[in-house]
This record gives structure tokens, C-alpha cells and sequence, in this order.
């Protein structure tokens, strides 16, 4: 190739870096620019517009999954259809990944994300929470002729994760010599285990012990890998009325013992532990 | 904000591997696409009833359905059958399987391109089947499809990014992981795009040199057009 055309094609290689570092140099969504660009709060805009967009995992059973109709249901779906239901508007649940619940916040994609969000310092840099609805832990999903009863017996094993949740961190910290892999979605990486590709999948045991019962082959251990995590609804940040409106229907929902009712009905036991432990 | 830059600056040794990764994987699967697709074309014209159904069926197949699907039956479906592949060679293997199919084509268009009158020529010269193919047929052949199948090269480092669904962690799948992990979603992404920006034009670089080596007159490559329906023409009328 001509040098002339060489040199054209380096300079617009640099000026394509160059133009997606500026990018990389904006801000997405600082709390100040966020209040500031939004004229009215989240609450504001869903009852102006008179739909509640929630983002959920649907690939999450029982939390959420598309049921026999092709329609999104689970313990996440009919808590998002009861604050529909209190704020007087329409619900659309929009299906989103671990990985990309923080993404749709951020671009107002959805007004609030439910999923099992676990709590932690690092996302509330960049999102909001509300107070707990669920508590969970985590477990390992198996095969039962692996003979794995805990997460002593995995090094030199290979452990399925979900990219964007909080397991893959917690296996790294772990500090044991155990292979990594992670994928697009839970069921994914399950499908892993019971094909042998892994050898055994870290998630919440809420979703495991549901799984569990869906395949004799697989089988939770009986531990608890982490301490509990509080799982919350995750708003945009900068966004204190919104936050408080939410508050108020979860503590509401609690107090008349609605939310334990629905865990029973998709989970089959009471829930495990307090939502509000007071240390 | 530059705090941001230097938290995945800490990540660079992870980029490099997955950089490496991915040069791995798509130059393995495209040996195996060459190989595949030259037998499949050959096998397309043979005059044995067996192995002409054998070839076509292979490309229809492969030709007429997803290649995500293609490599999830051959990651996860597989080991129901007892095989049980990990996500570097299963992925080696679904990319070339389907990048052969392709190429099977483009290679049956290059071989026909050969004119008929050398075959005739090199019959009467005495000279075997085997013998006017390697010798005659081949060498032309490669140099009418050569850009293509560069083309195709370039088409199967792009498509090693489907095989973050498999969780190997090549660049796509390295940068999703990284991302979820720092949450800095456009650095990440900016920096795996400049990375195959990189490595495409690297490839094709090098391939450019390679074509102007191996080839008597060395093969000069106009700048390198969209892969596809078109290209094969373009090879047939070279």
C-alpha cells in the first residue's frame, strides 16, 4: 500500500482512539449532574408518564423467569406488580443481565432495578439502594456424583460464575487454586455443571435450592460461603425522592407481612433470616 | 476522573492475555477452516455420490444457522455425547467447522475459476489427477481467492468474541469481566475496541506481506472490501 494511504489509515486509527478517550473523559452520571439535568424525579416522571419500567433478571428463577405464556413472573415480578398496583400505574418489566443492570440505571433505561441486587460500597459509588426485601447467602450448585460437600473440596476444580455479580469476587477471594469461569447468565453456567464443564456453580441459595429442585442430579451444599447479604432495589443515583417513595412501600409491604407471604409462595419456606437485624 | 484510566491501567497484564488468547484461537480455527474448507470443495465435486451429500450437507448446515448456536451444541450439547470439550477447543473447533463452510465455497469458486483448457493441456501432457490438482489447479486457485479468504481471517478474530458466551476469556469476554468488576464501562470498551482495531490491521498487514511472498508475481491487495457474496464474484472474474 502507497505510504500516503498508510499514514491515512495510522492518523485515523489515532484520531478514533483519540476521539473515544475524550468519551472516556466524560462524565456518565455524577449525582450533582444528574440532579441538575433532570428537571423532576424518577417518581415524578413514571407517575407523569403513567408507566413503572422495572428492570429484572428473567433468566433468574424463582425470582424472575418468563412462565409458560411467555410472560415475566416470579417472587421479583409480583413485588414490582404490587407497587404498580400502589402507585396507580402501568408495569413493564424489562429483562436485563447481572451485568448490565448498572448500565440501565445509569442511561434511565429503567426507573428501578430489582434482581437480587446484592448492596455493596463499590456499586453505591455509581447507583442507589433502597432497604433490604431479601436476605440470602451463598452456596455451591453440584453434581451429586462430584461428592463436593463444600467449598473445601473445589481446588483444582473449576467453579462457574455469573459475570457482574458479586460471586466471582468472592471466589478470587478466596485465595484457593480453583479455576474461574464466568458467563452471560446463571442458566447458563448451571447448564455448565450439569454438563460437566464445571464443576460446581457459586450463586444465592434462594435461586439454588429452587434449581435444585428441578434436576435430581444437582444438589446444594449445605454451607453458607458469605456473610448474608441484604438484596435491595437499585435506583439512579442523585435521586432522594424516589429512594424515599420506595422505602416507604418496602417498610409498608414488610410491616403488613406482604413480602414474607410472597418468599413462601415461590420459595416454600419462610424466609431464613431478618430483614432488619440491628447488628 | 483519571483515577479511572489508572484503575485499568492496573488491568493491562489481563488485556494482554486475552489479546494473545484471541490471536490463538483465530489463527487455530482458521488453519482448521483452510483444511476443512479445501476438503469440503473437493469433496463437492468428487464424482463419489458419498462424499459430495457429505460436503454439501456440511455447508447448508453450517451456513444456515447461527454460529452462537453452532458453538453452544458444540460447548454444551457435545458432552451428552461424550465429548467434552473446554472452551478453547471447543471454540477452535465451532469457529473453524463454520468458517470451513464458507470457505468450502469460496475455494470451489476458486478452483473453478482455474480455465479448462490447462486441465485438458496438463491430461495430454500425461500428467496424474493428484499432480495437475497440487500443481496446476492449486496455486492458481489460492492466488485468485486469496484476498477473500484474508477476508474471512479477518471475519473470524472479530468472531472470537462470541466465545465470551462460553466464558473463554478472550478480549469481549475479558472486558465484560473487567467491566462488571470496575464498573467503568466506556474506558473498557474503548480499550478493547482500539485492541482490535489493532489486531485486525495487524493481521491484515501481514497477510498483504505474506501474499506478496509466497505468490509468482507477488499478489498485490487492493484495500481490503466488505467479506462476502461479492468478494467470491470478484475472485471468479479475476
Amino acid at each position: 500500500m502507497k505510504l500516503a494511504q498508510r499514514s491515512a489509515k495510522a492518523a485515523l486509527l489515532f484520531a478514533v482512539a483519540g476521539l473515544l478517550a475524550m468519551t472516556g473523559c466524560t462524565k456518565v452520571a455524577t449525582p450533582e449532574q444528574g440532579a441538575a439535568a433532570a428537571s423532576a424525579s424518577t417518581l415524578q416522571a413514571v407517575l407523569q408518564r403513567g408507566t413503572l419500567r422495572v428492570g429484572d433478571c428473567l433468566t433468574f428463577a424463582p425470582f424472575g423467569f418468563y412462565d409458560k405464556n411467555g410472560q415475566p413472573d416470579g417472587y421479583d415480578v409480583d413485588l414490582a406488580k404490587e407497587l404498580a398496583k400502589q402507585m396507580g400505574v402501568k408495569l413493564e418489566v424489562v429483562n436485563t443481565t447481572s451485568a448490565n443492570r448498572i448500565p440501565n440505571l445509569q442511561t434511565s433505561k429503567v426507573d428501578v432495578v430489582f434482581c437480587n441486587f446484592t448492596r455493596n460500597l463499590e456499586r453505591a459509588k455509581v447507583i442507589e439502594f433502597t432497604t433490604p426485601y431479601v436476605v440470602a447467602s451463598e452456596a455451591l450448585l453440584v453434581k451429586k456424583s462430584s461428592g463436593i460437600q463444600s467449598i473445601k473440596d473445589m481446588n483444582n476444580r473449576t467453579i462457574a460464575t455469573v459475570k457482574g455479580s458479586t460471586n466471582g469476587d468472592e471466589v478470587r477471594a478466596l485465595n484457593m487454586a480453583v479455576k474461574i469461569q464466568e458467563y452471560d447468565s446463571s442458566q447458563a453456567a448451571i447448564l455448565a455443571v450439569k454438563q460437566g464443564q464445571a464443576d460446581a456453580m457459586i450463586e444465592d441459595n434462594n435461586f439454588l435450592a429452587y434449581q435444585a429442585t428441578l434436576d435430581p442430579e444437582l444438589t446444594v451444599t449445605n454451607e453458607a460461603l458469605v456473610p448474608l447479604e441484604y438484596n435491595a432495589f437499585g435506583v439512579k443515583a442523585g435521586d432522594q425522592e424516589w429512594l424515599n417513595y420506595l422505602n416507604l412501600f418496602l417498610f409498608n409491604i414488610n410491616a403488613s407481612k406482604l413480602n414474607a407471604q410472597l418468599y413462601k409462595k415461590w420459595f416454600g419456606v419462610d424466609p431464613h433470616y431478618a430483614l432488619n437485624p440491628q447488628f | 476522573m483519571s483515577y479511572q484510566w489508572l484503575t485499568l491501567w492496573g488491568y493491562v497484564p489481563e488485556f494482554l492475555t486475552a489479546g494473545w488468547l484471541t490471536l490463538q484461537v483465530t489463527v487455530l480455527s482458521f488453519v482448521l477452516s483452510v483444511f476443512l474448507g479445501l476438503v469440503a470443495a473437493v469433496a463437492g465435486s468428487s464424482s463419489v455420490a458419498v462424499f459430495r451429500i457429505i460436503a454439501r450437507g456440511y455447508v447448508e448446515i453450517i451456513r444456515n444457522t447461527p454460529v452462537l448456536l453452532q458453538i453452544f451444541i458444540v460447548f454444551f450439547g457435545l458432552p451428552s455425547a461424550g465429548i467434552s470439550l473446554n472452551a478453547y477447543w471447543a471454540g477452535v473447533i465451532a469457529l473453524g467447522l463454520n468458517v470451513g463452510a464458507y470457505l468450502s465455497e469460496v475455494f470451489r469458486a476458486g478452483i473453478q475459476s482455474v480455465p479448462r483448457g490447462q486441465l485438458e493441456a496438463a491430461g495430454i501432457l500425461g500428467l496424474e489427477r493428484g499432480q495437475i490438482f497440487t500443481s496446476i489447479v492449486l496455486p492458481q486457485a489460492a492466488r485468485a481467492v486469496y484476498p477473500t479468504i484474508i477476508n474471512y481471517l479477518i471475519q473470524l478474530l472479530l468472531g472470537t468474541s462470541l466465545l465470551s458466551a462460553i466464558a473463554l476469556p478472550e478480549l469481549t469476554g475479558t472486558a465484560t469481566v473487567i467491566n462488571s468488576r470496575t464498573l467503568l464501562y466506556i474506558q473498557t470498551f474503548a480499550v478493547v475496541l482500539v485492541a482490535y482495531l489493532v489486531l485486525s490491521n495487524v493481521l491484515s498487514w501481514l497477510a498483504g506481506r505474506l501474499g506478496a511472498r509466497i505468490f509468482h508475481p507477488p499478489l498485490v491487495m487492493r484495500p481490503r472490501a466488505r467479506p462476502g457474496v461479492f468478494s467470491i464474484r470478484r475472485a471468479n472474474r479475476a
